[in-house]
């Protein structure tokens, strides 16, 4: 169904069908997730030509852009349609908050590392798809690397910080961090562990290392340092 | 110049010129780049230009507002 959405004229009734079939999927394997889309303008399946795959702007239209898809080998294009549906689809979980201009610029990798977790989760390992997995690889990492530093399931870390609209999630890290040490019966943080945790995420989510490869057991050596 | 090369040089342009003619511009040249790439590089090639096109996004409605909201500026003491 996806190839017949990347293969047909945006404008015509047949794409039109396929798009809302898609995208009724999308919203149902999201609920089925525990991680329901809020109200979005669109989806628009366009020949754009921008050169991303799919996006969702600051209006809350959500946007997929099948002449990028289309620069992808035909034997990925179907499962990385979907996963860029989803990925979009879960930065659309609310409005962007006001905070979302600056964090965006500053620090894109708290909120893309929770979106593309989420997202991996639900297409690699619930749906066993195989679409092309190279993006935000560091924020995800950084991620997977302090939940085990903290003993938890990343899940929970990234369900977690979904809750909050996109933007939040660089304010909304530590008190989920000290709340996850309160339920674990650990020490909380003292002031300077506190300082140096916030110094080290804004370096680990920083937009400069948006094409950074991870390594996650030095991750885990930096959280953990930091909170000792 | 490798496909490597060219994912370094497009990094650069877009990171520097933030606006919408050199993205219009760096769209053109993908149809070329995506065919001597791999699917991890036309993919790593798309998260950037998603990068760069939001932050235009952003900079331009950052200036609108401004445009149009000319009030004094406060300036806070301390």
């Amino acid at each position: 169904m996806t190839s017949n959405l990347l293969q047909s004229d945006p404008s015509s009734s047949e794409s039109a069908h396929t798009r809302a079939t898609i995208d009724a999927a999308v919203v149902e394997i999201l609920a089925a997730a525990g991680l329901p889309r809020g109200q979005i303008n669109g989806p628009i399946i366009d020949q754009v030509g921008r050169g991303w795959y799919g996006r969702k702007a600051h209006d809350c239209t959500l946007i997929i852009d099948i002449r990028t898809l289309n620069f992808l080998p035909e034997k990925d294009r179907p499962d990385s349609t979907l996963r860029t549906w989803i990925h979009e689809s879960l930065h659309a979980r609310h409005p962007y908050s006001a905070g979302f201009d600056r964090e965006w610029r500053e620090q894109r990798g708290f909120e893309e590392g929770v979106a593309e977790g989420l997202t991996r989760l639900i297409v690699v390992e619930s749906l066993a798809l195989l679409p092309v997995i190279t993006s935000y690889h560091f924020y995800v990492g950084a991620y997977r690397a302090l939940a085990e530093v903290l003993e938890v399931d990343v899940e929970q870390l990234w369900r977690s910080l979904w809750n909050y609209p996109a933007g939040d999630a660089s304010t909304m890290l530590l008190p989920i961090v000290e709340r996850i040490l309160r339920e674990r019966g650990r020490a909380p943080l003292t002031p300077a562990q506190y300082a140096r945790f916030s110094g080290l995420a804004v370096r680990h989510f920083t937009t400069d290392r948006i094409n950074d490869r991870p390594n996650e057991a030095v991750l885990a050596m930096a959280w953990g340092s930091v909170m000792r | 110049m490798t496909p490597e090369g060219l994912i370094d040089q497009l990094a650069r342009l877009v990171v520097a010129h933030r606006d919408r003619e050199t993205l219009e511009l760096a769209s053109r040249s993908l149809p070329t780049m995506a065919a001597t790439m791999t699917a991890e590089q036309i993919t790593r090639v798309a998260d950037l230009m998603h990068g760069a096109e939001m932050a235009v996004d952003l900079e331009e409605a950052t200036a609108a507002r401004e445009r149009t909201e000319p009030g004094p500026r406060v300036t806070r003491s301390a």
